[in-house]
């Protein structure tokens, strides 16, 4: 079971004119794996700063993180940046498959492995093609796909801003699949969004960043106690109303977020 | 949309038509045929230029040019990704990068000449050294405002550098650095054999014959000279931003 824990997380940043701002001031929290958590707030909060960190892109100034007992860096991440990029000079099967042909996986191994986790998670795109000349929706897919292909999953998946670009068709056909892999994948998987509704469809946690700085503890966490799969009509229910309204009073006062 | 009766399909020709026009015009009206030929003129001797040989000397030009354009993308590329990839090593090379985009470089012919190498080595080399700079340039400035989300995606997956330089940024400094290099620097070529030409004399080549256009008493080889080697010039133009956006497909 992956297990990540971060403790009084802390980074800032120097301006060009000398000033240093201070992003996460001391962000704590523990979640176990197979879990969604969505880290929600307005733009410029520190999401995608929490998430580079995760990722162990950027190194925080104190505190520390541990996936499954281990520094970040000595664990591979499935990472998908918000600008949706593909490695559009390659075909599908072998963008999806570049992090298990940097291990050394041998091509037809790895197209086979490709083809077979497309299926397991009913994903449709075209694997002959190359990548840049794919749609945005199914660029996202490629990203998603690209991030858990490996014969062992990773443990933390990292997704920054999912769906900016998607319409809101593939934004929820992208959540219906972020639910069959939880269901199926041992593996945490982080994603950042401002749409409360969205994050609430597609998360079993939420993590609420309010403002800058950013101070979080395990308390801060807002349990998704919606069943799973989530029902067509669950947007419906009072328990989802409820959620909204709960989050909503959260972030009251802080920037606007979008429902 | 584009149909065969939008004006955007016809719009291209009309500045084409417009000057031709004007220069008709001109040419009946206002000055002497002997120093503006009229178009028909002008295309007649033109027509003559090629049944003369002329052919031989723009594909030994643009053959000239293509060469030294390709050697120019072998060396500025690596190059180019060398300067990027370390950007204390760029820094320190800028002021040096500037000194050899700004030098008129067909003035190398000298070192090259001076060398031993009067033929086509000499010829060939200073067209390439007129590009080489601009394309290394382009091809560091590129990688060093490169958005980093792929090279991102493959840091998390801890690959290696080697991997990352190879899989990821060989692609993008192409993808960033061809296509928009192509279109000035083949003009740049170009232009240079010319020079070279005229200066360093093959057998064949428009800047050989430019010595020859000295001696004619009127102006209609010269503007014929001139009509057919500016269209040598757009034909190759156009042939080598065609083919760099079909091997740099994902650009």
């Amino acid at each position: 079971m992956s297990l990540i824990r971060v403790n009084h997380l802390a980074k800032a940043f120097k301006g060009s004119d000398g000033q240093v701002n201070q992003v996460l001031q001391s962000v704590s929290f523990e979640v176990k794996g197979p879990t969604v958590i969505g880290l929600l707030g307005p733009n410029g909060v520190g999401k995608s700063v929490t998430m580079r960190l995760l990722a162990a892109l950027d190194t925080p100034d104190s505190g520390s993180i541990e996936i499954d007992g281990e520094p970040p860096i000595n664990c591979r991440v499935g990472y998908v940046p918000p600008t949706n990029p593909v490695f559009g000079w390659r075909r599908t099967k072998d963008d999806i498959g570049i992090g298990m042909e940097m291990v050394g996986i041998p091509r037809r191994e790895r197209h086979t492995h490709v083809a077979a986790l497309l299926r397991r998670f009913s994903i449709d795109l075209p694997l002959d093609q190359r990548t840049h000349a794919l749609s945005s929706g199914q660029r996202q897919m490629v990203n998603l796909a690209r991030a858990l292909a490996g014969h062992v999953p990773p443990p933390l998946v990292i997704l920054d801003e999912p769906w900016a670009a998607l319409s809101s068709a593939v934004q929820e056909e992208f959540i219906r699949h972020l639910e069959s892999i939880r269901n199926t994948m041992d593996t945490v998987i982080f994603l950042s969004s401002h749409q409360i509704d969205s994050a609430i469809l597609a998360c079993d946690w939420i993590l609420p960043l309010r403002e800058r700085p950013v101070c979080i503890t395990q308390d801060d966490l807002i349990p998704v106690n919606l069943p799973r799969p989530r029902p067509t009509n669950v947007q419906q229910t009072v328990e989802f109303l409820e959620l909204l309204k709960h989050i909503e009073s959260v972030f009251h006062g802080s920037a606007p977020l979008t429902v | 949309m584009k149909t065969l009766f939008s004006p955007k399909t016809w719009l291209p020709a009309a500045g084409i038509i417009g000057l031709v026009l004007i220069w008709q015009a001109t040419a009946w009206f206002v000055s002497d045929p002997l120093f503006l030929p009229s178009p028909l003129a002008t295309t007649r001797a033109a027509w003559q230029l090629l049944a003369e040989g002329y052919w031989r000397d723009l594909l030994a030009t643009s053959a000239r040019a293509l060469s030294a354009w390709i050697l120019a993308l072998a060396l500025g590329v690596p190059v180019g990704l060398l300067l990027g990839l370390w950007s204390d090593l760029y820094d320190s090379c800028r002021a040096v990068l500037a000194f050899l985009r700004s030098l008129p470089s067909y003035l190398l012919i000298t070192v090259f000449v001076v060398m031993g190498h009067s033929g086509e080595i000499a010829r060939v080399g200073t067209v390439m050294l007129a590009s080489a700079w601009i394309i290394a340039d382009e091809c560091a400035e590129s990688l060093c405002t490169l958005p980093p989300s792929r090279i991102d995606v493959l840091r998390a997956f801890r690959a290696s550098s080697w991997f990352i330089l190879t899989r990821a940024l060989v692609f993008e400094a192409l993808g960033r650095t061809i296509i928009p290099a192509a279109r000035t620097t083949i003009g740049i070529c170009f232009v240079v054999s010319t020079v070279v030409e005229a200066l360093a004399v093959p057998t064949y080549g428009v800047g050989a014959r430019l010595l020859n256009l000295f001696a004619v008493a009127n102006m209609a080889p010269v503007f014929g000279f001139l009509l057919l080697t500016g269209l040598m010039g757009v034909l190759l133009n156009a042939i080598v931003h065609r083919s760099a956006r079909l091997l740099i497909f994902w650009s």
